[in-house]
């Protein structure tokens, strides 16, 4: 079971810093105001099978995830994320189809956002940051139910204390946005099981799709259209030894729409796995919906 | 422009350098311009700090042009250092302060200037374009314009200004005329 743990996990890694006005899931160099906060709730709905042993394993993963921004500088952003995680992994044990089920707040992340660049022009910017945190063990560590010890892929926590960091640069105006992230965490380890690093590369662009151009337009609300290139590569776990049957590349192609006011922003995104290169008996994502609502005060 | 600035300066240094001073004068509108608003969330949050600026009310930002205009209260002073610190929180940046404000045509060292009715403070006045003769006594380079604000400064007629801030230490803010015209009391 434990080759599931790399893509369970970095599916939950996967978009967590979109915090600010931005593609859904890329990351931003854009920060709120000193003093500003923003909220951001986004669900998510994964499902992963396509198991390359005769097991029919599949998995389902349900994340609810709160993100707090909040501007301590107009250049300095500080960021806590809490995910609430449900996990269902369906699998075959003594003849026997057979469920799996945890769920529980997960690993919460702590980090900050310092703005590095910024070039305004009029309805326009240019901005490049550099991001750092830690992904800190206090989701629930459950480990076992009535079936016996819980795979790793169905548990809630990593159990360990990881830190990252990254740089993202945005591009931004009326009309479009560009973003490119680059964020790398290091998995520190927990008792037995040390998962691998974690890459995430990210690249989003959105297009205002309405209005159109107009003398009169000045309001602020749109409806943009967004397409996403979202890249996840893990190292392989280790565990006494390295595993073969962890880790692997998978780059998402994600297209979505936004519709965003002055205070409300709404948004949906499908991920589905466009290069997928994974380790050994690696389950694969099958396809992703992200749904979220952010705003701000 | 150039040879504007360098001469304003020229005589702050003669003056002798003082701290900018607050705008006190009547200013009746602010508009600010600012640079990379480029998201709808970027509306609230240039609007949240000005709007913690006691002396202005009732905003209209027109977000495609970047530009937020407030009404002045009555009687309210409003300070420009108020309006630079507000956009630089929010990380943006502020092109240009235009204003609209009421006062009578004076002189300030030789240079036209418009005063405010109730506070005393002045505005700089002069002109981006028409032939520069620009010394200290002639700012304005426009003689129609010089012409009528001295008969306006004979008469102490009450006259409305809009134009662009240009802050220079030492000096007294101006404003780059853009519209001006009588005003009844």
């Amino acid at each position: 079971m434990r080759t599931r743990t790399g893509m369970i996990l970095g599916t939950v890694f996967f978009s967590w810093v979109a915090s600010s006005f931005a593609v859904i899931n890329t990351d931003t160099a854009l920060s709120p105001a000193k003093g500003q906060t923003i909220l951001r709730t986004q669900y998510s709905l994964t499902h992963t099978g396509d198991d390359p042993t005769d097991q029919n394993r599949s998995m389902v993963v349900q994340t609810v995830k709160q993100v707090v921004v909040y501007g301590f500088t107009q250049s300095t952003a500080g960021f806590f994320v809490v995910p609430y995680l449900d996990k269902d992994l369906r699998t075959f044990s003594n003849g026997q189809r057979v469920s799996r089920e945890t769920s529980g707040f997960g690993d919460i992340k702590l980090f900050l956002k310092q703005r590095l660049f910024r070039k305004d022009a009029p309805g326009m910017t240019t901005r490049l940051a550099i991001l750092g945190g830690l992904e800190v063990p206090t989701g629930e560590q459950r480990s076992s139910d009535g079936l016996g010890r819980l795979p790793a892929a169905v548990r809630i926590s990593s159990g360990s204390w990881d830190p990252f960091a990254g740089v993202v640069f945005t591009r931004q105006s009326q009309w479009y946005e560009f973003s490119q992230d680059l964020v790398y965490q290091v998995n520190t380890g927990h008792r037995d099981l040390h998962l691998g690093d974690v890459l995430q590369h990210d690249t989003g662009v959105w297009l205002r799709v309405w209005p159109q151009e107009s003398p009169e337009w000045q309001a602020p609300r749109a409806l943009h259209a967004v397409l996403e290139l979202n890249g996840v590569w893990q190292a392989k776990h280790r565990s006494g030894g390295t595993l073969k049957d962890f880790g692997g590349y998978t780059l998402f192609l994600s297209p979505g729409l936004q519709f965003v006011t002055s205070r409300w922003l709404l948004e949906a995104s499908v991920q589905v796995p466009a290069v997928e290169s994974l380790n050994g008996n690696e389950l694969g994502t099958d396809w992703t919906v992200v749904a979220g609502v952010r705003t701000t005060f | 422009m150039k040879r504007r600035t360098a001469a304003i300066l020229a005589l702050a240094t003669l003056l002798g350098e003082v701290a900018v001073p607050v705008a006190w004068a009547e200013v009746t509108e602010v508009e600010l311009a600012i640079d990379g608003i480029s998201c709808p969330f970027c509306v609230f949050n240039i609007e949240k700090p000005l709007k913690a600026i006691s002396a202005l009310d009732s905003f209209r930002t027109n977000y495609k042009k970047g530009v937020v205009r407030a009404k002045v209260k009555p009687d309210q002073p409003i300070d420009l250092a108020q309006f630079r610190q507000a956009v630089s929180e929010t990380g943006f940046t502020l092109r240009a302060i235009r204003l609209r404000a009421i006062g009578t045509i004076t002189r300030w060292e030789g240079h036209p200037a418009l005063e405010s009715r109730r506070t005393g403070q002045r505005f700089l006045l002069f002109k981006e374009e028409g032939e520069a003769s620009l010394t200290p006594q002639h700012t304005i380079g426009n003689p129609a314009l010089e012409r009528q604000l001295v008969a306006w400064e004979s008469a102490g007629t009450l006259v409305q200004v809009s134009g662009i801030v240009h802050e220079h230490k030492g000096l007294p803010p101006a404003l780059a005329i853009e519209a001006v015209q009588e005003v009844k009391p």
